[in-house]
């Protein structure tokens, strides 16, 4: 098809309010898959920001434990057997539960999720925790997540100018020394960090015993793999024994199985692929259906099927790039917004960006197909 | 009674023998024509006259390759049209200069796009030179100042003026009309149709023109007229009106 005179392009164009009505439609659907999938991304990562950055090689958890949002805990003994297998370095320990925190401004009582760890072993790659190892050290101390929540009170404002922030944790007076950055997810408003010591101090149920996610570290130049198998051998059913990477996708199976938030976003996307899918064709169907005549008159021209097919084709694709563009800026915005409104962090992905217009385009085309069913009924005979 | 000549196949445009047509299935089954036979010869323009219903139209689009021939031998521009596949049809209109009743102007083109529209079937022709020929044609049908307008502009005669240079600018081996003039008052009608006659006697192109205006019967070489789906049988159906003498001399002086 030598295509000069664009007629897809000019046939969309003639009337103008159509074409903004149908971009409309495809703009609306686009924004919602971004925002659909945008949300669900971001709680998946939040899910698992620690998960992801884990520095252990493999991780020991309770045959219990499903999510770091509800803990199961775990024996030490484990971890102590676990030391003295061959290949093990060493052995760390992560405690996490939540405590109330008391607003020194509002004197309201917020929950927030506390992390427990030795600072200075670096099992957890989260800003500050290194940096602040020794301030850590210290009795009744924490790294405040600056994503958390605004309902904590002006943490962030008061550590940015250099003052400690005092606040009440579980009826126990706590300082804020510095500031990590992780995400507010749909199960915590917030979270910080401490000692293994301070954990248990604002933790006083807590025994010492138990532990929450174990952490290995294998000797340089062992298989990870086959000390993995041997601790999974050792402990039979007493303990789950996974990679970083295995940890990471058993929490998102978590969520996507028992939580429907999953289940949820996913149908997000699939209603705003078919609004665009229903709206193009709509727009399209109808847009042939106007132009049968004119449809009938280039076959008998001489034009084929396939040449009138692309046409209605073409226009789809034409919809769906048009759409595309103002759709997925809009979403962009919509994300700040969603960013502002609830501390998780929400942020476009050049991978979505590519799905997206992918799925875009595949719905407009689709559209265009099923639009072109209407073509049939273009009779040149008809025409006469 | 012997036919003078043989006709040679390659010379000539239509040869239709014995069509038969029906529309519609099993007891609704309905026949349109009945033994039609026709023969178009290059260069003619010939008129097809009848009271509506008689299957003009019908004989017209079975021409075309718009409908399917089940019955009967139509050669059409040298090809056989009786169970020809899709891609013959659509390879024979291809070569086929149309003219509707209604103008079916795409109305998102200008008149110059509408008849540069014809020449998407021929990729090869370069932008410039389909522009061109585009342009030639308008002019020749006296459109120099209305290129550039969109149909809703444009009077009725003017719309039916373009029509012609988009049947007109593939260099079409037949053109069809049907009714051209119909939607026009009859001095428009008639200089269109001057137009389009003009036109194809300047590139040598037959024309089969469906008419029931008795006002341009003097535009064409020959008059076939129909009723109730068959020829006349004083229509001149067959033969040139250069034949037809030569067959009257022949039958008088075979006379006793």
């Amino acid at each position: 098809m030598s295509q000069q005179l664009h007629l897809a392009w000019k046939q969309l164009t003639f009337q103008r309010m159509k074409l903004v009505a149908a971009l409309a439609g495809v703009m609306v659907a686009v924004m919602l898959m971004w925002i659909q999938l945008g949300i669900l991304a971001s709680l998946y990562n939040a899910a698992t920001i620690v998960h992801q950055n884990l520095r252990a090689d493999l991780v020991i958890v309770s045959p219990l434990f499903e999510t770091m949002n509800q803990v199961k805990s775990l024996s030490t003994r484990i971890l102590y057997r676990a030391r003295g297998c061959p290949g093990v370095l060493s052995i760390g320990e992560l405690l996490i539960g939540p405590v109330e925190w008391r607003n020194p401004v509002t004197g309201e009582k917020k929950q927030i999720q506390v992390y427990g760890l030795e600072p200075e072993e670096g099992w957890v790659d989260l800003p500050g925790i290194s940096q602040y190892a020794a301030q850590l050290r210290a009795e009744n101390t924490f790294l405040f997540d600056r994503r958390s929540r605004n309902v904590f009170g002006p943490v962030v404002k008061a550590i940015e100018r250099g003052e400690p922030f005092h606040v009440e944790l579980n009826h126990r007076q706590m300082q804020a020394v510095g500031l990590t950055s992780m995400a507010a997810s749909f199960g915590q408003q917030g979270n910080l960090v401490t000692s293994r010591a301070n954990f248990l101090r604002t933790h006083p149920g807590h025994s010492p015993q138990q532990v929450h996610v174990g952490l290995v570290r294998t000797r340089q130049g062992e298989n990870v793999k086959s000390i993995q198998a041997a601790l999974r051998n050792t402990f039979g059913n007493e303990a789950l024994v996974m990679t970083p990477a295995e940890f990471t996708e058993f929490e998102l199976r978590f969520w996507k199985t028992n939580a429907p938030v999953g289940f949820i976003f996913t149908m997000g996307t699939a209603v705003g692929f078919l609004i665009g899918f229903i709206v193009v064709y709509q727009i399209l169907y109808a847009d042939v259906t106007h132009h049968l005549p004119y449809y009938a008159t280039m076959k008998a021209m001489g034009f084929a099927d396939w040449y009138l097919l692309l046409l209605v084709i073409r226009q789809g694709l034409i919809l769906s790039v048009l759409g595309y563009i103002p759709g997925s800026l809009l979403a962009i915005g919509f994300y700040q917004v969603i960013q502002y409104g609830t501390s998780i962090p929400v942020g476009p992905t050049w991978e979505r960006a590519g799905f997206l217009l992918v799925l875009t385009i595949l719905m407009c085309f689709l559209s265009g197909v099923v639009a072109t069913q209407r073509l049939r009924s273009a009779d040149p005979a008809d025409v006469f | 009674m012997t036919t003078s000549s043989q006709p040679d196949h390659y010379n000539v445009v239509v040869e239709a023998r014995h069509i038969n047509f029906w529309f519609g299935e099993g007891d609704l089954r309905k026949q349109i024509l009945f033994d039609v036979n026709l023969r178009i010869n290059p260069g003619e323009v010939v008129l097809l006259t009848g009271q509506s219903g008689s299957g003009k139209t019908t004989l017209l689009t079975l021409i075309g390759a718009l409908r399917t021939l089940t019955s009967g031998s139509l050669i059409v521009l040298g090809q056989e049209l009786l169970q020809a596949t899709r891609r013959q049809q659509v390879s024979v209109r291809k070569q086929i200069g149309f003219i509707f009743q209604a103008h079916n102007l795409i109305p998102h083109l200008t008149a110059l796009e509408n008849v540069q529209l014809a020449l998407e079937l021929y990729p090869d022709v370069s932008a410039a030179e389909g522009r061109q020929r585009a342009a030639d044609l308008l002019v020749a049908v006296g459109l120099e100042h209305r290129m550039h307008a969109f149909p809703a502009k444009l009077s009725g005669g003017q719309k039916q003026r373009v029509a012609i240079a988009r049947a007109m600018v593939n260099r079409p081996r037949l053109v069809l009309a049907d009714e051209p003039t119909s939607a026009l008052d009859g001095r428009t009608g008639r200089e269109v149709l001057e137009r389009l006659v003009l036109l194809a006697r300047d590139y040598h192109v037959p024309i089969l023109m469906v008419s029931h205006d008795p006002r341009i019967v003097d535009l064409a070489d020959r008059n076939i007229d129909m009723e109730d789906g068959s020829i006349l049988p004083d229509s001149s159906a067959m033969f040139s009106a250069a034949e037809l003498a030569t067959e009257k001399a022949l039958v008088a002086t075979s006379r006793p």
